[in-house]
């Protein structure tokens, strides 16, 4: 076989490249089964230099098989063989066909030893024989094998390639070569290789777009490195700073337009760098390199621009439209490809916290591109959303939000924390009943304990909370104290789980529950001083007077800026004042003590509360309330300890800049006399005139009557002292300023004349004139009372003025007015009706009439039936219990008493009616002939009611002589049975000493049904009668601690 | 590529209206495609809205061809003029090796030196005034961008040139608001280019831009950001700005550095940074550490480079489906290999 067709198609090659490119479409057309080996061997050339690399390789391989195979190459054309293997080699590289490429080159590199093996050995050279350990070298290093392609890249240049030769491979030698030494962590020493193409692009001729190859695969290599050093930062940061110095030295000279980056697919590869930094960790870099890359848009205004360039009335060029055709398939992706390089960018600055940067990146994300596929989407929206919380921008969350609930399935793993995160937006944006039904559904999803429900578990309570659905609060906070008991939210919902509590009227638990908040975070900077003030009112309202005045004083002690300190002070005041109140006669010296406690308190909380109205923005008025507060309390202990001038001190400081809060009517009523003491009546009569307007002009549900009739009455009064009788009727009769259509207020003024004109007839001659002037008087006015229409009172005005008159000498006056409410039909009218058979049926209980006494008794029943008032229950029971004891129903009236001792929480806050219905049962249990019953209810009386005297010493009195009695049903006829009996004497005996000395303070005035009186009288005959010795008397006084008498 | 000047728009161009190399032509060599047939040859003397005016021979008078006589549709007639590679070769160099005040001048010098074709449908005149104000644009000279724009022969790039023009000068005029410092002229211009605030947009701190790609929506909040910047509201303004570095990959470099500089700037300014609030420190760091790297430190204020210190980052946090696909699109060409075989 002729060896020259080699060199001569190796020849043509060259020259059909230059030429055109349209024989490269032909060439692919032939059938190449139909070429010789030698057309084979040139059609593989020339589709080469085309481009099209894997015909290329086709037609070497099926020249090869034609040819028959290597050996019969080496054979044919000697060592020169080895030349096809590395032109086939070649075809190979650009296919990424690594290993078929190793072994083209191998062939190569050993073309000499192969053809000395053959049988007829022909002497030929092959000149590309070191220039294939270069191109094996690549080969190996695509397989990790860095050393050995660096040993063959050294053997190459060892070679001494021609001048020539090294000129054309400088490029790839220097990137391919660096690149190894990198890998083998000669980090410098490749840089130095690459940093030298750099160096002599121009020397060398090097265009751009290698270099721009260069970097990236400089990246590449850094990248690997970085990953290497796996989570050593300080490694990771000196590998980013080389990036970092490699670009500043060299990024100004790998300009390349946008259309060029794409069509080189330098664009793809920049993205794809990025997208390794960030996995590396090395977001700066990540982000320097995305900055090289255009976008889509960018690279399409390129094209638009060089499309402008063309002469008039040219077809857009096919590498253009082929450009284009990319492009739009390349959009044609689920996710936008500029879309996913946003993504890589935005998680870029997530992850260095500049939420900003990556909140407007995922934003533009959430609006332009919609239907990216669902878990993008579904991340793009979630980080949307996230990210918004996390700035603080909540409706924006709710936006991003909203979106993610309205496109995602129900199921998705991130609709959680999407709602969290909306949460968090709603609940700032007070959307409370939002967040509720929000929070119902994550709660639902999850159990308790969970971190993905720890917000909803927060805000849950929280909005109950706000809403003031205070019982439904109460479990969701005890649970999230114990699912989380080191949970993020812990401290706010210890807080106000107290809080919580205290609203609702748990003051017991609330305490409890400030005191472990207290325990577990003493130092709150949020909630100490308001969990102090809070656990102060508690302790305070549970009658714990030292307990509430402790926690005041570490308030003082430890938020003395606090605001809450006026309010604190006034609430501490009135606990000394309370213990001052409740001394026993014992103590009396301490309450002096105790009242200077309580008016410093009022001082300082008036200062308090003054310095706060100026500087707690938004709370001024919260704080004038308080200072007016304690300057009224503070007046009323003057008033009261007779500092009469400091307690009107006092007044002129509450006016004129404390008029219009609440205490004003207090401070205006109970200084009217010590101001007429001093000279100014006229003042504080003024004052209380428009006290009694502004009271009496409240609306009828807020009106507070106890005070108006307080103030109508103080001043009447005073202006009957200051003004005299005439004067004060006419006034009451024409009282300046009230509304003539506000019959309610009218009335009282009307029902107080008749009072003064009541008393001044006192100092009458009945049958004077001018007794019989003022009866006329009092005629007259009931008469004008006449004439208001009750319809026009509202039912609220109907209850009071009913209850004022029910509670005089003479309740009959109230019975019409309660018949007026008995007898309205309006809606409004039905929470009043119970009220009205209550009052009703207590004043017909007291009237002989059988038929009024059945009256009663009805409507106790139907108050009882009805269940809907609970408060009016327990006493329509002890009343209905009355009128059977009255008619002497023994067993009936036992019934009903037995319901009330069963029902533990009726009359909690009044517990004297317990006892009356403990000691009535025991007198229905003795008219039942059942003395042991009987006893069971006194002695319960006396000893769970101990502090209401009257019916305790009653309930001994009777459980006396049914023990004696008792006593004398038991045997005698042994030693030890009367033995018994003597110590079951003994023993009450002993128990009525006991019980006589622990009431040896209480009066008759104490005891008014005169069994204590009655007691102490007998305890003598029931010693004689008992025949108590002398030395069982002092064996008694002995137990008893009391000594012989 | 390191600057040594901070937050400003490189170097200011002087656009020299003075003759450079050659004289304003009175005519230049062309070839008219003819409706009736036949392509003469001769020279353009001018043009008009009717028509190009002609003559065969040079500085003879020319008579005026009415466009309708001229092959070729609307923009497209056929009047091609042989001055056209020659003239603008040397700009378009300078243009794409990013030399933009060259550019610029060389630009306006073709534009001006062929004024007498600034009539004639696609003519290079107005093609090299579109381009000077491109190259003004790029360098960032927008003060001079708005003078070229307000130029009555800038008009002839709306009117003749073809759709391959349109949207880059409209982005040209919006820049160019900037550029004369009318902040109520760039406010009703950016109007149209967002959508209406309703329903549940509501929600969000500003509007939303039209549905428009990435590289265009970074310009368009770049010069948001200087209107919300004029009313004081910084954080829609800080939003923008960020927009402007982000959103097309940062690789507008100088409006990059532009971005940068003013989010750092008005963080600098944020009371929180000086109460060192984490949140607000680890921004600027950020900002301050990329802009140091990408621009250089050398010209940052004291206050702002204190805070270019790489910010400390966890690794890895790229979720696992964020994969790109490295072999997804077609194969693109390869860059060829100098010096290989």
């Amino acid at each position: 076989m002729n060896m020259e067709w080699i060199k001569k198609v190796a020849g043509r090659v060259a020259l059909v490249a230059a030429l055109s490119i349209a024989p490269a479409v032909a060439l692919a057309q032939e059938n190449p089964e139909d070429l010789s080996v030698e057309e084979l061997y040139e059609k593989a050339g020339q589709l080469f230099m085309f481009g099209n690399h894997a015909e290329a390789s086709k037609h070497y391989e099926l020249m090869i098989e034609k040819s028959g195979g290597q050996e019969t190459l080496f054979e044919d054309f000697g060592s020169q063989a080895g030349g096809i293997f590395f032109d086939y080699g070649m075809t190979l590289l650009p296919q990424k066909r690594w290993e078929d490429a190793k072994v083209a080159f191998d062939i190569c590199v050993r073309s000499d030893e192969i053809a000395e093996e053959v049988e007829s050995p022909i002497n030929s050279q092959n000149p590309r024989k070191n220039l294939a350990k270069f191109q094996l070298g690549f080969c190996e290093a695509q397989f990790g094998n860095f050393e050995e392609a660096i040993k063959l890249y050294d053997e190459y240049i060892a070679s001494n390639p021609t001048p020539e030769e090294l000129r054309q491979v400088y490029a790839s030698y220097k990137l391919r070569y660096g690149g190894a030494l990198m890998k083998v962590g000669r980090g410098p020493e490749g840089i130095a290789q690459i940093q030298e193409l750099f160096d002599n692009r121009e020397e060398r001729g090097i265009s751009p777009q290698f270099l721009m190859q260069g970097i990236l695969d400089l990246g590449l290599a850094w990248v690997e490195m970085a990953n290497q050093a796996g989570a050593d930062a300080a490694e990771v940061e000196k590998i980013e700073n080389q990036i970092h110095e490699f670009l500043d030295t060299n990024e100004s000279v790998i300009k390349i337009s946008p259309m060029d980056q794409f069509r080189f697919g330098f664009l793809e590869r920049l993205r794809m760098l990025g997208f390794e930094c960030t996995k590396s960790g090395m977001y700066n870099a990540a982000l320097r390199f995305f900055a090289l890359a255009p976008t889509f848009e960018d690279v399409r205004v390129d094209i638009d621009l060089n499309l402008a360039r063309q002469p008039i009335g040219l077809e857009v060029p096919s590498q253009f439209q082929q450009l284009l055709d990319r492009m739009t398939q390349m959009e044609a992706a689920e996710l936008h490809p500029d879309a996913e390089s946003l993504r890589v960018i935005a998680n870029c600055y997530s992850a260095l916290e500049n939420f900003r940067a990556a909140r407007g990146v995922y934003w533009f994300l959430v609006e332009q591109f919609p239907g990216a596929p669902q878990q993008a989407r579904a991340e793009i929206l979630h980080e949307a959303a996230r990210l918004s919380s996390m700035l603080a921008d909540y409706p924006a969350a709710q936006y991003f939000g909203e979106k993610f609930m309205a496109e995602m399935p129900e199921d998705h793993e991130l609709r959680n924390n999407v709602s969290s995160f909306m949460l968090q937006s709603l609940f700032t944006a007070k959307q409370y009943d939002m967040v509720i039904d929000i929070s119902e559904t994550v709660r639902g999803r999850y159990e308790a304990g969970v971190k993905q429900r720890e917000l909803a578990d927060f805000f849950y309570p929280m909005s109950l909370y706000i809403t003031k659905r205070f019982d439904e609060a109460v479990e969701p906070f005890a649970e999230y104290v114990k699912a989380y008991p080191e949970g993020e939210y812990l401290e706010g919902v210890m807080f106000h789980r107290g809080s919580n509590l205290l609203v609702i009227g748990k003051t017991r638990e609330a305490a409890e529950k400030y005191e472990e908040f207290l325990a577990k975070f003493p130092e709150s900077e949020n909630y100490l001083d308001t969990a102090l003030a809070d656990l102060t009112i508690a302790r305070f309202n549970l009658e714990d007077y030292p307990a509430a005045i402790a926690a005041s004083e570490r308030l003082q002690k430890e938020r003395p800026d606090s605001s809450q300190l006026g309010r604190t002070l006034n609430i501490t005041g009135d606990a000394y004042l309370v213990q001052a109140g409740s001394l026993g006669k014992d103590q009396e010296d301490l309450e002096p003590g105790l009242r200077a406690e309580a008016l410093d308190c009022y001082l300082r909380g008036m200062e308090a509360s003054k310095a706060k109205q100026a500087s707690d923005e938004g709370q001024g008025e919260y704080h004038k309330q308080m200072a007016s507060e304690s300057i009224w309390k503070a007046a009323d202990i003057y008033y009261t300890d007779g500092e009469i001038v400091k307690g009107i001190e006092m007044y002129d400081t509450f006016f004129p800049d404390y008029a219009g809060t609440t205490w004003e009517p207090q401070i205006s009523i109970f200084s009217l006399e010590h101001l007429e003491g001093a000279g100014r009546g006229e003042e504080g009569l003024t004052q209380v005139e428009k006290m009694i307007l502004l009271l009496g002009n409240q609306p009828p549900q807020s009106q507070d009557i106890t005070m108006l009739r307080k103030a109508i009455g103080s001043y009447a009064e005073a202006s009957t002292r200051i003004r005299g009788v005439e004067p004060t009727v006419a006034t009451l009769g024409n009282f300046p300023g009230s509304d003539p259509a506000n019959q309610g207020l009218l009335t009282w003024l009307k029902i107080q004349q008749v009072i003064v004109l009541q008393e001044s007839r006192k100092s009458m001659e009945k049958d004077s004139p001018e007794y019989a002037s003022v009866e006329s008087q009092i005629d007259a006015i009931f008469e004008e009372l006449k004439l208001f229409e009750k319809r026009d009172l509202s039912e609220f005005v109907l209850r009071e003025i009913g209850r004022y008159f029910a509670g005089t000498d003479n309740p009959f006056r109230a019975v019409p007015y309660f018949e007026e409410l008995l007898a309205r039909t309006n809606p409004e009218a039905e929470e009043f009706k119970l009220l009205a058979e209550m009052e009703l049926g207590i004043i017909e209980m007291r009237a002989a009439d059988p038929g009024k006494v059945q009256s009663a008794r009805e409507r106790f029943r139907r108050i009882i039936s009805s269940g809907k008032d609970k408060a009016l229950i327990p006493q329509a029971w002890l009343n209905l219990a009355m009128l059977h004891i009255k008619n002497k129903e023994w067993s009936d009236a036992r019934e009903a008493l037995d319901t009330i001792n069963k029902e533990k929480k009726w009359f909690q806050d009044e517990k004297e009616k317990r006892a009356e219905a403990g000691f009535l049962l025991g007198t229905v249990y003795d008219e039942l002939d059942d003395p042991v019953a009987a006893n069971q209810a006194y002695l319960a009386v006396v000893s769970t009611y101990g502090k209401f005297a009257d019916w305790v010493t009653q309930a001994w009195e009777r459980y006396i002589p049914n023990s004696l009695a008792d006593f004398e049903k038991m045997p005698t006829d042994t030693e030890e049975a009367r033995l018994a009996k003597r110590e079951r004497e003994i023993a009450l005996y002993r128990l009525t000493r006991k019980f006589l000395y622990q009431w040896q303070n209480w009066t008759d005035e104490d005891a008014p049904t005169g069994a204590l009186r009655r007691l102490r009288r007998q305890i003598e005959d029931m010693k004689n009668d008992m025949g108590i010795t002398p030395e069982e008397e002092a064996q008694v006084m002995s137990d008893l601690g009391l000594g012989q008498e | 590529m390191k600057t040594t000047r901070f937050l400003m728009p490189g170097v200011t161009l002087l656009v020299s209206m003075a003759v450079q190399g050659m004289a304003q032509v009175k005519e230049t060599p062309a070839t008219v495609g003819l409706m009736e047939g036949g392509n003469p040859r001769g020279y353009v003397q001018g043009a008009n809205d009717q028509g190009v005016i002609f003559s065969t021979s040079a500085g003879s008078r020319g008579s005026l061809i009415p466009y309708a006589q001229i092959r070729g549709e609307g923009l497209n007639k056929l009047v091609r003029l042989d001055a056209r590679p020659e003239a603008l070769a040397e700009p378009r160099v300078l243009f794409d090796s990013g030399s933009y005040a060259e550019a610029a001048e060389a630009f306006g010098a073709v534009a001006r030196n062929y004024a007498i074709i600034l009539r004639l449908p696609q003519n290079f005149a107005s093609e090299a005034l579109f381009f000077q104000a491109e190259s003004l644009l790029r360098g960032g000279n927008y003060a001079q961008l708005a003078k070229v724009l307000d130029s009555p022969p800038a008009a002839t790039i709306d009117s003749k040139l073809g759709e391959y023009y349109k949207k880059s000068h409209e982005y040209q005029k919006l820049w160019a608001f900037l550029g004369k410092n009318d902040v109520e002229g760039l406010r009703a211009a950016l109007a149209a280019y967002q959508k209406p605030v309703i329903g549940d947009a509501k929600l969000l701190p500003a509007p939303n831009f039209n549905d428009l790609p990435a590289a265009e929506v970074a310009q368009l909040a770049f010069l948001r950001g200087k209107v919300y910047e004029a009313d004081g509201e910084i954080d829609n303004a800080k939003d923008d700005y960020y927009r402007a570095f982000t959103l097309a990959n940062g690789n507008k470099e100088l409006m990059a550095k532009l971005a940068m500089g003013a989010v750092m700037l008005k963080l600098n300014e944020d009371p929180l940074l000086k109460a060192e609030d984490r949140a607000v420190m680890a921004e600027m760091q950020s900002v301050a550490y990329l802009f140091s790297k990408r621009f250089g430190s050398d010209g940052m204020p004291d206050a702002i480079k204190k805070f270019a210190v790489r910010p400390e980052v966890a690794r890895p946090v790229v979720p696992e489906d964020a994969e790109i696909p490295a072999d997804d699109g077609p194969a693109a060409e390869a860059p060829a290999e100098s010096g290989e075989e």
